[in-house]
């Protein structure tokens, strides 16, 4: 049942597109946790060929950290997220997966957070949640809330998956349960973190959530347009449907 | 394991036959409501539809309000940047 912590490794998956600005500092803050708390780590970069030479800035910092710590696994073209994971499971050395932005909307603080919690009770996934206790989301305005509060409360009545928050993608996973989830999702997407949530319940699968402070977006921009909500209802319909 | 659709459509149908019951006056008589409570059965899809609205209004609604919006989160981060990038330079990084 328990491992034992002093085997376990944590690898973190990043993947890049135009991410030369907040790399650095996403793996800076990473390191500083993990060495703080002495826990043994490696970061995938998974660089989607980015025009703004993000693999330039990674190899530097692989020559500062050290290739044990720094793992590049660049690719030849923007390939999309599911894809990155399987791609980033495949070169994992740890045990652990930990799966997370790179543009600094994920704090690598909370990482000690989830390993504590996964220690626990020896979960299976331990997810980053906005929606709970100290949780929460920087720079969202009132329509943005708006928008993820009905979506959220619309999955919570429609699914009852028993979490929070199922859109985020601030996690930390058992590899070999990861690598399971990933042979069933289908989704792309918003949904398709919601997918490997409500999968991983229908499998049985033990969940642990942590709060999490979402700050959007440091530097570059993002949105959600009215194509983001059309995709994720009829991926809410198709979960709704099919599990 | 059912879907939730089906889960869904087994329980609507259970409770849908059971207030066309009522409605037609087809149960046994020992069970035969008061005039009083009678009257409503015909509108109790609609009150349930109402309540169910409300109270969705008003979940999201209070979660809405109760948002936390991390402002020290954002500022905590902002120095933490500069800290890296501090110490990133005087480790020989190239920003």
């Amino acid at each position: 049942m328990a491992t034992n912590a002093a085997a376990d490794k944590y690898s973190v998956l990043l993947p890049t597109y135009n991410e030369r600005e907040n790399l650095p500092l996403i793996v800076w803050l990473l390191v500083r946790a993990f060495e703080a708390h002495k826990f043994n780590y490696e970061i995938i970069i998974i660089d989607d060929n980015s025009p703004d030479q993000t693999i330039e800035v990674a190899k530097q910092l692989q020559s500062l950290y050290g290739e044990h710590h720094i793992v590049l696994r660049p690719r030849p073209g923007k390939l999309g997220l599911g894809t990155a994971y399987i791609h980033g499971i495949k070169h994992a050395t740890g045990n652990f997966i930990i799966i997370m932005d790179a543009d600094m909307s994920h704090h690598p603080k909370f990482i000690p957070q989830f390993i504590a919690k996964q220690r626990e009770k020896d979960y299976d996934i331990v997810s980053g949640t906005r929606y709970m206790g100290d949780g929460g989301a920087f720079g969202w305005d009132v329509s943005r809330k708006l928008i993820s509060r009905t979506a959220n409360y619309l999955a919570q009545t429609l699914l009852r998956p028993n979490a929070s928050d199922l859109t985020g993608s601030f996690r930390l996973y058992k590899k070999e349960v990861l690598a399971r989830l990933m042979e069933e999702c289908v989704s792309k997407g918003y949904v398709f973190q919601m997918e490997m949530i409500v999968r991983a319940r229908l499998l049985g699968f033990t969940l642990a959530e942590v709060p999490i402070s979402f700050v959007d977006r440091v530097y570059g921009e993002s949105k959600l347009g009215g194509m983001e909500v059309v995709t994720y209802a009829e991926g809410l319909m198709y979960l709704f449907a099919n599990t | 394991m059912a879907t939730k659709l089906q889960q869904f459509t087994l329980v609507f149908g259970f409770v849908s036959a059971v207030w066309t019951v009522f409605l037609l006056n087809l149960q046994p008589a020992a069970l035969k409501p008061s005039p009083a409570v009678s009257q409503i059965i015909p509108a109790l899809p609609f009150v349930a539809l109402v309540a169910f609205c409300a109270y969705s209004l008003m979940a999201i609604g209070y979660r809405l309000a109760t948002f936390n919006d991390c402002n020290e989160a954002s500022q905590e981060l902002q120095q933490e940047v500069k800290l890296a990038r501090a110490d990133l330079s005087a480790k020989g990084f190239k920003f």
